[in-house]
């Protein structure tokens, strides 16, 4: 039987007075989020072309998606950058912070220059990589000096641009999820190792057998922000290739505004927005249902 | 009580600066340039005395000699005063669309060049400005022939007020210092423009300032500023045309050969400098042979007469395909035209024939601002500009046999899109010729076919 809840007049201003509060962030959540979510979800189903009144299409423009050979090639390279930058800054960010963790002399200084890119915009960093790695640029100098004859052409290759960008997004992000990992490392108490090193157990046994499943909540939620984060990228595609060379580096995103505001095919950059979402929502799912194998609550 | 008394006074005030912002946002939609910077008007209200308030969307490059044309706009007009929003140059598309997309009441919209001018009519952004023209008396065609009938299909939709006219700048010091014989009295060839760049590489090789000596200040004979299809527009091929293929692959063909003997700055590196190539190279005295437009005049002037460019230019007609006429150069005009979401397309229009004739065009011949409107006075203004020691430019701007750099169809912009990718994929080593043209007739069919 349901208890019907009574509150007393207190509880039940205190109630109203947590409403109220939220009401400012609701609103701006409801205009700048859910009614342009829904609208776009709307738009997908029309031709608007962000000028003349949208008439209704049906699914045709879901049809031509799944026809168009610029989905597959943006949806690989979401793939592929999704795969190798989520990889890298996961590994990397969590070798850094257990060597942090272990509070060697100048950890701070190190913290504070890896997390450093991340302070940085987006479009800032990317310029100034694209510059990094122009064909006349220091990197490739660098390994002209180190004896390479014909280094990569990282920009306009489209076999290593979308390596590159890759990149860039690694040295970029690492940093912030590195300071995750720091602060779930830091919750690990410590005497737990200390039972560990009086059972004698050395430093892998102690990562793989307390380090690693009491941190496993963490490494979670940062490898779901993560893969998340990548399905979003475009401010490095958009500063560094503008999605070339001949689309080798186009991402989903990037395509959306492409279509949108290049040739002015909104209905149909919603529908790209709507089958984006539907991949991040899947792969998220498939991550939530998985992590009951290998996450310890 | 106090306490729902804060909450509620809190809830309200954040409501109302939610909504605050909003306000401001729709306002300043026509704001949308603002990254750019508004300018040129002497009003500070909606309306000055009894003149009605125009508002222009342009971008940036072009502020320093349009405000100066509104300056004077304004103080001739007893009907109304023009005030300018620019934004960069790069972002004004997306700019255009979203200002369009919000209903801002721009009435005066530069146009930057035939593609936009073809897509803005494709979508119905602009007015038929007919009426006015005919109550004015005004007759755009004979006025402006084919640049202003080869854009205007249905009705008059913009008039041209600039010209770019694309030619070939040349390093005048550097080719003297390597010894090298020019013509500029008649067109090259690409062909002899590809062999006269061999041995004006070869020389640079014998001075010394190669590429393998030195990197990073080393000389190239060429750099292709236009890189979208100059042969295909001299040949007057059309990308829709059946047999475009074959001036494609001509052109195509003919760039890879530039860059392939070494005369030329590869197209892959000039991806990476992007519209920057030319101040890296060409201002810099790194090249002889610079393709750039007409616009290019007032800036190289004034960077000569400050010293930021070390040398001293000439101007020579662009190469022509084999079996083109001579002096066959390519010219693209920028339009002014009135978006349907004007409140004074009368007003508007009156500013833009203003603009775009005799009054407005002298005033942009004085400041080296090539006008699509051509008359004695304002060639010769024009001539008095731009200071040149020959009769080149003038033989190059009022040549019969110029061309239009694109011709533009419904889903032009999609088509020129899948070109440029199938041209950078093989410029860039990635597709072998036949792949990329072969790549461009299926994505260019597939486009129209829709």
């Amino acid at each position: 039987m349901r208890i019907k809840k009574t509150l007393s007049p207190l509880q039940r201003r205190e109630e109203v007075t947590g409403y109220l509060f939220l009401l400012p962030s609701f609103i701006g959540f409801l205009v700048f989020i859910l009614i342009p979510v829904a609208w776009g979800l709307l738009l997908a189903f029309t031709d608007y072309d962000g000028f003349n009144p949208p008439q209704f299409v049906g699914v045709k423009n879901f049809v031509a998606l799944f026809q168009d050979d610029y989905f597959y090639l943006s949806l690989k390279n979401n793939i592929y950058y999704m795969v190798v930058s989520v990889a890298g800054i996961m590994i990397i960010g969590l070798l850094l912070a257990v060597f942090l963790d272990k509070g060697i002399r100048g950890s701070g200084i190190f913290r504070t220059v890896l997390f450093f890119p991340q302070l940085t915009s987006s479009i800032a960093f990317g310029m100034i990589m694209a510059i990094l790695f122009t064909s006349r640029g220091p990197i490739n100098n660098f390994l002209r000096e180190l004896g390479m004859l014909n280094p990569p052409r990282w920009l306009t290759d489209t076999q290593w641009v979308m390596t590159t960008i890759t990149l860039t997004s690694i040295i970029k992000n690492t940093g912030y999820y590195m300071i995750l990992f720091l602060a779930g490392l830091q919750a690990v108490p410590k005497d737990l190792y200390e039972a560990a090193a009086l059972d004698g157990a050395g430093s892998w046994k102690k990562f793989t057998k307390i380090t690693w499943p009491m941190i496993t909540p963490t490494f979670f939620l940062c490898m779901v922000l993560c893969i998340i984060n990548s399905f979003k990228v475009f401010d490095l595609v958009s500063q560094m290739t503008n999605g070339g060379p001949a689309n080798a580096s186009n991402v989903l995103v990037y395509r959306i505004y492409t279509e949108a505001f290049k040739f002015g095919k909104f209905g149909y950059a919603s529908a790209y927005g709507i089958v984006l979402f539907a991949i991040v929502l899947l792969i998220t799912l498939v991550q939530f249902r998985g992590q009951k194998k290998w996450v310890n609550y | 009580m106090k306490k729902r008394w804060l909450a509620t006074f809190l809830a309200a005030t954040m409501a109302c600066s939610l909504v605050g912002c909003g306000a401001a946002a729709s306002q300043s939609g026509a704001s949308t340039a603002s990254a750019g910077t508004s300018t040129a008007g002497t009003a500070e209200s909606k309306t000055s005395g009894e003149k009605v308030k125009l508002l222009y969307y342009g971008w940036t490059d072009e502020q320093s000699y349009l405000d100066p044309l509104f300056e004077k706009f304004n103080a001739q007009s007893e009907d109304s005063y023009i005030e300018g929003q620019y934004c960069a140059v790069d972002e004004y598309e997306e700019v255009v669309t979203s200002a369009m997309a919000a209903g801002t009441p721009i009435d005066v919209l530069a146009i930057n060049g035939l593609p936009p001018m073809s897509n803005y009519q494709e979508k119905g952004y602009l007015a038929d400005l007919t009426p006015y023209a005919e109550a004015a008396g005004f007759d755009a065609a004979a006025t402006y022939g084919d640049i202003y009938t080869g854009a205007n299909a249905d009705g008059m939709y913009g008039l041209p007020y600039r010209m770019a006219v694309w030619l070939m700048y040349y390093n005048k010091d550097l080719l003297e210092e390597l010894g090298i014989e020019y013509q500029t009295d008649k067109s090259y060839t690409w062909s002899e423009y590809k062999s006269l760049c061999e041995t004006v590489q070869a020389a640079i090789v014998a001075a010394g300032k190669d590429i393998a000596t030195d990197p990073n200040n080393a000389c190239y004979a060429g750099l292709v500023g236009m890189n979208k299809n100059t042969t295909i527009a001299q040949r007057g091929v059309r990308l829709d045309d059946a047999d475009a293929s074959t001036a494609v692959r001509e052109y195509w063909t003919l760039w890879n050969d530039l860059q392939a003997d070494n005369t030329h700055l590869p197209y892959a590196e000039k991806l990476e400098y992007g519209t920057n190539v030319g101040s890296v190279y060409f201002l810099a005295g790194r090249v002889a042979f610079f393709q750039n437009a007409t616009w290019g005049i007032a800036s190289y002037n004034s960077k000569m007469e400050s010293g930021e460019m070390p040398f001293t230019y000439g101007i020579m007609k662009m190469p022509v395909p084999d079996g083109e006429q001579d002096n066959t150069n390519l010219a693209n005009p920028n339009f002014f035209g009135v978006p349907v979401t004007s409140k004074n397309p009368e007003q508007a229009y009156e500013f833009i024939q203003w603009a775009c004739t005799e009054g407005g065009a002298q005033e942009l011949a004085s400041q080296s601002v090539l006008p699509a409107f051509a008359s004695d006075a304002v060639t010769g203004a024009y001539t008095t500009a731009t200071k040149q020691t020959d009769n080149v430019l003038g033989e190059i701007i009022s040549s019969a046999n110029n061309k239009l750099t694109d011709l533009c169809f419904p889903g032009y912009a999609e088509v020129q899109a899948a070109y440029e990718e199938q041209m950078e994929s093989y410029l860039c080593g990635n597709a072998t010729l036949e792949e990329a043209v072969s790549n461009f007739e299926s994505k260019r069919d597939s486009i129209l076919s829709k």
